[in-house]
């Protein structure tokens, strides 16, 4: 009893007799235990430890031999204290210089007139609105060709003007009036009285300015617009302030300009100039902050000067003048894990093995990522020496000169490009070949491998030791594996995964095996999207490779992401994609890129994709069997 | 106790959105996910709650929801604090009863924040792109696309800065529409009627 009557303290009495206050209260806890579940399977999953396999992933109830292994290997493999640290220097120094940027921009806002002020202002409200997502782009290459590239201080200047810091200090620093929420018809009381200590300590600050500036004759100062007489210099700067107030506060509707411009003195006096901007600026800070200033300024430039210490810091890590060549190696994430270690090593073994040369592995995200980051580095002037990135990137990369043709460098070292070429398996070195010219090393390849599982197949009436050999087979085991249930499929009977790029990938072993070329490799850029091998590898399996059924459980060395990504993709997909991009061709400038001894060839029957989202897409074949 | 209730649905609110989204993949995955293992019993069939191009755009709300629910939250907690208790009082002595005063005083007090929020889950919407970035990526068959996402693939896959600027251009001039409506909104808020 006494439970409910706490339960109950804030309810009015009234509603207590009704029921309706119950179930809210019940649906309220029900809900509060839905929305904390993710958060509950977090803490348990935490404490699981691995041997309990994937099936038991889900279970809420915690693990009967609870772990702390998993929170070790995040430690270990995360440098924490290293991301505390760049997470405290970014907030550091974007505080830091937003400080100065916001307050004097939201005072601008607040308290200047000036030209365009409401253009401006609605720019400012169209940043609010732009996602950092869609300035990714402009940011990285303002941020490359400034030379920040890679360093914190480049992350950092994105942020360093906020429109939202910016309305904050605006309101703050607003128009006392409207900061009291007064209407705006309301607003005539008269301005707040100075304290006197703040009057005076405005006229030395007035008195001091004036000097800086030359002496500026008092009539400079927006006073005596009704024609007051000039008693004394301390008595004419307590009116200035307030008579700057009182004009403030007509600023915008023109009272005051009509004002003057009856009286008897020039439209020149009444105009802010640049000094009066700066004595109303010297006013409003002094009103704001009163006697701290000093204590203020102080701050405000040891916090100016730590900035800019940072920020030099951070830009020019390696200032170090002699020394060995440093040398950068972007490397992206399908080489992760324990194979981001192996990096390690290599690396290590390299430095020991070249002391003159000092490299350094640049972990750069996925391969994509990487591409970006890459031409990033490149527009900043700083390339890697190296790079790690998909095959299929080569082609594109040496069609905007952003690769160096190894050929000469293979020469100066003493062998000849079969000689190079033939420490690869003879697949592998379609990949490093553009032109009949070196532009690459094979590094590492993926292959795709059809699972099967065992189970369903032995459901089906299908023998899982013999696999399907040819496409017959291949059609036969993936009708027999579907099931429907009416007009739904329940289970696919094959999956082709197509998330990513792997749609080409695919296309291209579909087309090969049909008897077919997906691109020219003599001529990379040249594709092959309607030829009838391409179109018969398409619409012949269209009917029957829809994905689902059997799934892949694990991909070998790829992430959970993948995994997922497999398994959620359809083959769909692909086919209408590609079928767009059958319907889509058309011929193709390839700026001036084409061989001149192919120029005549087969015109009639080449078919190329103009735009670049084509391109994009061609590059997939490209890769060859590499990926 | 409700302080608790209020944390409790608040705290979603708290974690980014990237964390979230990599969280709801472990929630949605097939077969051995949570949301499978618990509630895919009760069904006969699994459905594939990312990977089903009729369902992945819901599994996208699903977290958007679990997500934002507690900072709209916020905004309707202040709503109903508003609501003049001398009127909730007059309507109790009238004898009005929880559905009356539901439908003629609460939800009329409550309009402005109605419309305040509905504004701003708009915005959160369009603007909100990490959990497709990280959940589907667009897809299956372009289910999950948003304009946000569509404007990132043109840009960043397909190099088409163009396209990517036009369709850019065109969300900014829908969101200032939005923000001028909002603006109205919490105008009436602070000094309407």
């Amino acid at each position: 009893m006494k439970l409910i009557d706490w339960l109950y303290k804030d309810t009015p009495l009234a509603t207590r007799g009704e029921i309706t206050p119950n179930l809210g209260f019940l649906l309220t806890v029900l809900l509060a235990i839905v929305w904390l579940i993710p958060f509950l399977w977090m803490v348990v999953a935490t404490l699981r430890p691995a041997s309990d396999g994937i099936n038991a992933m889900a279970e809420l109830m915690p693990s009967l031999k609870p772990t702390l292994d998993n929170v070790r290997d995040a430690r270990e493999i995360g440098d924490f204290p290293r991301y505390t640290l760049n997470t405290t220097i970014i907030c550091a120094g974007i505080l830091l210089v937003q400080f100065v940027t916001i307050t004097l921009a939201g005072f601008a806002f607040a308290r200047l007139d000036f030209a365009g002020k409401s253009l401006i202002f609605y720019l400012f409200l169209m940043q609010l609105m732009l996602v950092p997502v869609l300035l990714i782009v402009p940011n990285l290459s303002l941020v490359a060709r400034l030379g920040l590239y890679d360093t914190l201080a480049g992350v950092m200047m994105p942020f360093f003007a906020s429109a939202f810091g910016t309305f904050l200090m605006r309101r703050i620093r607003g128009d006392p009036d409207r900061a009291r929420g007064c209407r705006p018809d309301r607003r005539s009381e008269p301005a707040p009285a100075h304290p006197p200590h703040l009057r005076a300590a405005v006229d030395a600050e007035l008195l001091g300015l004036r000097h800086h500036l030359g002496d500026q004759p008092l009539e400079r100062l927006p006073v005596a617009a009704d024609g007051d007489q000039l008693a004394g210099q301390a008595a004419a700067h307590g009116r200035a302030l307030g008579l700057h107030q009182d004009r403030r506060r007509h600023a915008g509707t023109g009272h005051h300009r009509r004002r003057h411009a009856d009286g008897d003195r020039t439209a020149a006096h009444h105009v802010p100039d640049f000094p009066e901007a700066l004595h109303q600026l010297f006013r409003h800070l002094r009103h704001q902050i009163g006697d701290s200033s000093m204590l203020f300024s102080r701050r405000l430039m040891f916090g100016l000067a730590m900035a800019g210490t940072l920020a030099s810091a951070l830009a020019f890590p390696a200032l170090a003048g002699e020394g060995p060549t440093e040398i950068d190696l972007f490397f992206p994430v399908p080489v992760d894990g324990k194979l981001a270690r192996d990096m390690g090593t290599l690396i290590k073994e390299f430095n020991d093995g070249h002391p003159d040369i000092k490299a350094t592995a640049v972990y750069t995200g996925s391969y994509d990522d990487t591409l970006i980051k890459t031409r990033a580095a490149i527009k900043a002037g700083k390339p890697p020496s190296a790079v790690i990135m998909s095959a299929n990137f080569l082609l594109d990369m040496q069609i905007e000169n952003e690769l160096t043709n190894l050929d000469a460098l293979i020469k100066a070292d003493g062998t000849t490009k079969e000689q190079f070429l033939g420490q690869f398996f003879p697949a592998l070195q379609g990949n490093a070949v553009i032109n009949r010219s070196v532009y690459g090393v094979p590094f590492h390849n993926s292959t795709p491998l059809l699972y099967i599982n065992a189970d369903k197949a032995k459901e089906a009436g299908l023998d899982p030791s013999k696999p399907p050999q040819t496409r017959a087979e291949l059609t036969d085991w993936a009708k027999k594996l579907t099931k429907r249930e009416g007009d739904k499929v329940t289970q696919w009977g094959i999956a082709i995964p197509c998330a990513y790029d792997y749609c080409g990938w695919m296309m291209e072993t579909l087309t090969m095996s049909n008897g077919g070329r997906y691109y020219n490799e003599e001529f990379g850029g040249e594709v092959y999207y309607d030829t009838p091998s391409m179109l018969g590898a398409l619409t012949v399996e269209r009917p029957r490779v829809q994905a689902q059924g059997p799934r892949p459980r694990r991909h070998a060395g790829t992430s959970r992401q993948h995994l997922l990504h497999l398994g959620q993709c359809r083959d769909d997909d692909a086919l209408d994609r590609l079928a767009d991009l059958c319907a889509r061709q058309r011929q193709v400038r390839l700026q001036g890129r084409v061989h001149p001894a192919q120029r005549p060839q087969r015109r009639a029957d080449r078919r190329r994709l103009a735009d670049h989202s084509g391109r994009a897409r061609g590059r997939q074949a490209e890769g060859g069997f590499g990926r | 106790m409700s302080s608790a209730l209020r944390a409790a649905l608040f705290l979603p609110v708290l974690i980014p959105m990237v964390a979230a989204s990599a969280l709801f993949m472990f929630i949605f995955l097939p077969n051995v996910g949570l949301l499978d293992y618990y509630i895919g019993r009760l069904l006969p069939v699994l459905p594939n709650w990312l990977g089903d191009p009729d369902i992945a755009l819901y599994a996208i709300m699903i977290i958007t929801i679990w997500k934002n629910a507690g900072y709209y939250m916020l905004f309707f907690l202040a709503g109903l604090q508003a609501v003049p208790e001398d009127v909730m009082e007059a309507a109790h002595l009238d004898g009005a009863g929880p559905y009356q005063r539901l439908r003629h005083i609460i939800l009329p007090e409550l309009k402005p924040t109605f419309l305040f929020v509905i504004v701003i889950a708009i915005l959160n919407a369009v603007t909100q792109v990490d959990h497709v970035f990280v959940m589907t990526r667009g897809g299956p068959s372009n289910s999950t696309n948003l304009v946000l996402f569509y404007i990132y693939q043109q840009a960043v896959e397909h190099y088409d800065v163009g396209k990517a600027s036009a369709a850019t251009l065109l969300t900014l001039a829908a969101l200032m529409g939005l923000t001028a409506l909002s603006f109205r909104t919490m105008a009436n808020r602070e000094g309407g009627p």
